[in-house]
């Protein structure tokens, strides 16, 4: 049996045994690593909320002249609710955007909380190969990349896009597949 | 008189866009929940029931909205 320490790390993003349950899971399937992309991806979240709000005081500050001040402070209030809304809608999509490695299947979940949500499943013993691909500036210093796993025939191939440490999450997926009998 | 009636019409126009656009507003959020409902079902974590309480709340104060639309404006 495959002895991997539960870990939690980066917010999550690369959880060891972590301890969730997806649907239709089997009864004897265990989770045995989930992936989330890294949380440094939700910097341009920060930074874009950062210039609404300074936009939205602005704003209200030249529309003093034109309205009440319960106006002024209906429409400060909406507007910040909307980049409230605008920043929880990232970051439930972070959260819900998840690869989970079972000792029997790899699960992708694409997730959009405002328009779609699309499942793939692979079984281990498709998998043909797990490619790490890291390029660019960012993915170099805070050590995040993709992860390919590439499956035989017909089946779509599952990626995980911007994992943090990629090296080690493939290397946890390889040790997982040569458990199961598939030597790639 | 020219500007009375220039500032009325700025005045009309805040009332009905704040009315529409929180109209909308409060759909896309009811439409974010839905999705979220349903999305806990599909991986279950410990921080779902966080998850659907803040979903919750946005819901509650994107109606309130509306209303204060209503109401105040």
């Amino acid at each position: 049996m495959l002895q991997l320490q539960e870990n939690h790390s980066l917010l999550h993003a690369l959880c060891v045994k972590p301890g969730i349950k997806f649907e239709n899971q089997k009864a004897d399937e265990i989770v045995l690593l989930s992936l989330r992309a890294h949380p440094i991806t939700l910097i341009p979240t920060v930074i874009n909320s950062m210039l609404i709000i300074t936009l939205i005081f602005f704003s209200g500050f030249l529309l003093n002249q034109f309205l009440s001040w319960v106006q002024l402070i209906y429409l400060i209030t909406f507007f910040l609710f909307v980049n409230f809304i605008y920043i929880w809608l990232q970051i439930v999509n972070w959260y819900f955007n998840i690869g989970i490695v079972t000792d029997k299947q790899i699960i992708d979940v694409d997730f959009s909380a405002l328009s779609f949500r699309n499942i793939s499943r692979t079984e281990l013993e498709h998998v043909e190969d797990i490619t790490v691909k890291v390029s660019g500036f960012a993915s170099s210093i805070f050590d995040l990349g993709n992860i390919f796993v590439q499956t035989a025939g017909s089946e779509i191939n599952t990626e995980f896009m911007n994992v943090p440490h990629p090296a080690r999450a493939a290397h946890i997926i390889q040790d997982i597949l040569k458990q199961n009998g598939n030597t790639q | 008189m020219e500007i009375l009636s220039e500032f009325f019409t700025f005045q009309k126009i805040f009332q009905v866009g704040a009315i529409i656009f929180s109209f909308l507003f409060m759909v896309l959020t009811i439409q974010m929940y839905a999705n979220i409902k349903q999305e806990v079902k599909t991986v279950v974590t410990r921080r779902n029931t966080l998850f659907i309480f803040i979903s919750t709340l946005l819901v509650v104060i994107s109606i309130l909205l509306f209303i204060l639309g209503f109401v105040i404006l």
